[in-house]
């Protein structure tokens, strides 16, 4: 009775388990074709700050091994460039990667330029959250911390050892500051004058080697520097002030391929170098007397009004009697290059009978009036040093992350409900419980059968 | 290559008006001069000279002033402050020694007064610029007939004196009497075989230019 009972527990232990193993094999089915498969990915912080292909390496079994539809990381670090190429890349290519933020990783970023004249600073710009200290070091060790970050920041450098990182709790950017390399030269285009005169020693004063050719009389000319013919590799810029003849094709060219122009007063009238000035001069409006004393110096310039050109942008405005403003400088793009456009016909009386400040005031006018005109020395190289950086993105990785991938999920959206779970990349595990996975079914049910069999022999049963 | 019609202000030659002394002394050495410019150079000159008074804020509307005499000279507070600031905002003075005569009254007392408003004058090389930027001049300045007529020091000056800043003539100093030597009406020009007002020329486009 006992054996009798026992044979046919295990007849119905077969079955129940082949039972069981349909189901869950019609359950997979279904499941298959309603949700996609979600991988979560919990990827070790080793390979999340993996700068070169390693790290790379390390993701691609993990995700052969699973093969999902969608993966989402659990980052606790910003990854390094090269994971962010790659993971962005894999987005791109039809597997979407979602992320949850672990990375107590704060919206960091930085950039650096250097204006293009001679001596200018490094500007070091950083963007942040209020929520942590911020710190500024190079390779030199730590030049600035701020305690409390501020959405946006600055720091003028007279130089750093590259790379320059800043770095707030867990994240940092890094970048290698353009180089503070010898400036090209000027190239100024006047009649022999004050003009001429004053704004040249205003340039050679503020440091830029000025080359010119000043026509002095029908067959003879006086020569600034060394002029050579217009050509980027030596020219930064050119000012044009009052002369009589320019060669406006060469200028046209200069300009198209990069070059910067900076039209002075009567300038604005050559007909040739219409096609790229910012603005139009319209009419003369006369210096206001004793102004040139005044806290307000230009106004005791004579200048042209200007009619700014459609793209251009006015940089400066002077007030006028009138009671509107008058553009001061004016700046457009023409091709690759800069033009800007100053009204003023004769800046040397601001130095010679302005204040004593004036000739400080005349060169900084006339200085950054070529730094309009002239872009800022190369965008920040990448750190060559570090591969992570040698990507685009160095200068906000978080920011770069989200462009990547998206925005991070909050936690409860990542929470899984999809059918199949790694852990840290060791072996998968679903919601379905291991012992009913269909192998153990099948021996169950091989084992069940068996007993039952031998059992019935035993009896001497077939 | 596009023309336009010249734009720029014309360039005025202005003599120094000083309180002491005789500062107009040689009254034809402007026209004369003017009268080379336009001869010589495309540069827009207007036909008249002016005087300023070197102790007014309106000498800086002239960025080269000359100034010559035979009288002791000794700037006053105002002309002493003017100057100074003349020369810092970047004008140059032509001073030339109407004696001719380093031991002279003229010479001493205007090495001092420049000495204490712009700094030592130093011997100017030979190869300046200043002897290139219109005529050339190989030897340095031009001898004048006046060196060696009996009267001043009776010699030879070799060189001439300057102050110079940031690479540009602030002062400029000569004992060479050009005074005298420029000093007559420029229709009497055509008697010269070389027109001896040349390096004139080259003082004035130098101011301009550099």
């Amino acid at each position: 009775m006992t054996r009798l009972l026992f044979e046919r527990l295990c007849r119905a232990l077969a079955f129940a388990a082949l039972l069981t193993a349909l189901w869950s094999s019609l359950r997979a089915g279904v499941g298959a074709e309603q949700t996609p498969r979600r991988v979560l990915l919990s990827l070790p912080d080793a390979i999340v700050a993996e700068t070169g292909a390693r790290g790379v390496g390390a993701l691609r079994p993990l995700l052969a091994a699973t093969a999902p539809d969608t993966t989402v990381l659990t980052l606790e670090l910003v990854p390094s460039a090269m994971m962010r190429a790659a993971l962005g890349a894999m987005s791109a290519a039809g597997t979407p990667v979602l992320w949850v933020d672990r990375t107590d990783a704060s919206g960091l970023a930085v950039s650096v330029s250097r204006s293009a004249v001679p001596g200018a600073a490094l500007t070091v710009r950083a963007s942040a959250n209020a929520s942590g200290a911020l710190v500024l070091r190079d390779a030199g060790g730590v030049l600035d911390s701020v305690p409390r970050a501020e959405p946006s920041l600055s720091w003028q450098l007279a130089g750093a050892s590259p790379p320059l990182v800043v770095q707030q709790g867990k994240s940092a950017a890094r970048l290698i500051p353009p180089d503070s390399t010898e400036p090209k030269r000027v190239l100024v285009i006047a009649q022999p004058g004050w003009e001429g005169k004053f704004v040249v020693a205003a340039l050679e004063e503020s440091g830029w080697l000025v080359d010119g050719r000043l026509r002095v009389s029908p067959s003879g000319s006086v020569t600034l520097g060394a002029p050579e013919r217009l050509d980027l590799e030596r020219y930064a810029a050119v000012v044009v002030l009052d002369s009589m003849s320019v060669d406006a094709g060469a200028l046209r060219t200069f300009v198209a391929r990069g070059g910067g122009l900076v039209f002075g007063g009567d300038a604005l009238q050559i007909s040739a170098l219409a096609v790229l000035r910012p603005a139009r001069p319209t009419l003369v409006r006369g210096a206001i007397a004793g102004a040139l004393l005044s806290d307000d110096p230009r106004a005791g310039l004579e200048a042209w009004e200007l009619a700014v050109a459609p793209g251009a942008v006015v940089l400066q405005e002077d007030r006028s009697d009138h009671g509107h403003r008058e553009p001061a400088l004016v700046a457009r793009r023409v091709g690759r290059g800069r033009v800007v456009a100053m009204p003023y016909r004769e800046t040397w009386r601001w130095r010679m009978q302005g204040t004593d400040n004036g000739a400080a005031e005349h060169r900084r006018w006339w200085q950054g009036a070529l730094a309009a005109a002239i872009p800022p020395a190369e965008q920040p190289r990448a750190d060559t040093t570090a591969m992570q950086s040698a990507l685009p993105g160095g200068a906000a990785p978080y920011a770069d992350l989200v462009a990547r991938l998206g925005r991070a999920l909050s936690a409860d959206s990542a929470r899984i409900t999809s059918n199949t779970v790694m852990d840290d990349g060791r072996g998968p595990s679903g919601d379905i419980p291991r012992i009913l996975s269909s192998p153990v079914l099948l021996l169950v049910t091989l084992l069940a059968l068996l007993a039952e069999w031998s059992s019935r022999r035993l009896r001497g049963l077939r | 290559m596009s023309r336009l019609p010249t734009l720029s202000a014309p360039f005025v030659f202005a003599t120094a008006q000083y309180e002491s002394g005789d500062w107009d002394s040689a009254p034809l050495v402007p026209a004369n001069l003017i009268d080379s410019l336009a001869r010589y150079t495309s540069l827009p000159v207007r036909p008249q000279g002016v005087t300023v008074p070197l102790g007014s804020e309106a000498a800086f509307q002239y960025p080269l002033l000359y100034l010559t005499g035979h009288l002791p000279v000794r700037f006053t507070a105002r002309e002493t402050e003017v100057l100074k600031q003349y020369l810092e905002r970047g004008g140059m003075l032509f001073v030339d020694d109407h004696n001719h005569d380093v031991d002279g009254a003229f010479n001493k007392t205007a090495r001092e007064e420049i000495r204490r408003v712009a700094g030592p004058l130093l011997p100017l090389p030979n190869t300046h610029e200043l002897y290139r930027s219109f005529f050339v001049f190989e030897n340095g300045p031009p001898t004048t007939s006046h060196e060696m007529n009996g009267w001043g020091d009776n010699l030879v000056h070799e060189q001439l004196d300057a102050v110079v800043k940031d690479g540009r003539i602030r002062v400029l100093f000569s004992n060479k009497d050009y005074s005298s030597e420029w000093s007559f009406h420029p229709d009497n020009k055509r008697f010269l075989s070389v027109d001896n007002t040349r390096f004139g020329v080259n003082i004035v486009v130098y101011a301009l230019t550099r």
